[in-house]
């Protein structure tokens, strides 16, 4: 049985499961094209073609890339408009 | 090859001939038919929202789960294949919904064709119908890349 110590862990983790943000992530696919995604990349989320090449590069090569984070609502949101283009996002809590 | 598309004022021009436009519509219609009637080939249209598949599970059973998109996915499919039939001048948003379309097309067809990764080898396809659909797949990726570099000259942050 844990004590009172235990709890305040348990209750220090929830809190921070509560608060940490949402990353969503979008993982290497064989179809997609590399200057689709870049172009993808800009166009959701506004970044230079220096950084949307960046991230696509990163996905290419290790297989995933964060490519925005929020919260539960905007992590979502992120994930269903890169799903309409095509690409496999998803989102999980960051740890 | 020259470029199927350009950049018109605030327009995206289709520079195609009106029977490459009907052989692509034909087939964006085709596909969409195959993704609609077989998920099995369409998985790739409908990837889950949580990287956590318990996560996925209980969102598939709960209200917000139940999934509207294989019908807004028809319905786009059949708008694209429409303007590219019709319009000579494409707004962006619809140059964008094209451009979707067409890429997801792309990805019906590689399951089709058996692309599972990155190592594939076209030269293991063994019927010629699998040979043509790998090489409609590719005119498609042509065009997807050169309506992309026509777009992307129209996003302010190039």
């Amino acid at each position: 049985m844990a004590g009172l110590g235990g709890m305040v862990e348990t209750e220090e983790k929830i809190d921070q499961k509560v608060d940490s943000p949402w990353v969503v992530i979008v993982w290497n696919d064989p179809v997609n094209l590399m200057n689709y995604v870049t172009f993808v990349l800009q166009q959701l989320f506004g970044y230079s073609k220096e950084k949307a090449t960046t991230l696509m590069l990163q996905i290419h090569n290790e297989g995933k890339a964060v490519v925005s984070s929020g919260s539960k609502v905007e992590a979502e949101r992120d994930v269903n408009k890169l799903h309409a283009y095509g690409l496999w996002a998803t989102m999980q809590q960051d740890k | 090859m020259k470029s199927p598309f350009k950049k018109s004022g605030t327009e995206i021009k289709v520079k195609m001939a009106h029977e490459d436009r009907a052989v692509i519509s034909d087939f964006l219609m085709q596909i969409s038919g195959v993704a609609m009637t077989d998920q099995s080939l369409a998985w790739r249209l409908f990837p889950p929202l949580y990287s956590d598949p318990v996560a996925q599970a209980e969102h598939d059973l709960s209200a917000e789960g139940k999934d509207h998109r294989p019908v807004e996915i028809s319905r786009s499919f059949a708008l694209s294949a429409a303007l590219l039939t019709d319009k000579e001048l494409l707004t962006i948003e619809e140059a964008n919904s094209v451009l979707q379309d067409l890429n997801r097309s792309r990805l019906v067809m590689a399951e089709i064709i058996g692309i599972n990764d990155d190592s594939f080898d076209p030269g293991q396809l063994a019927s010629d119908q699998l040979k043509f659909a790998f090489d409609v797949y590719n005119y498609f990726g042509w065009i997807v890349t050169e309506l992309t570099e026509v777009m992307a000259d129209t996003n302010p942050n190039n």
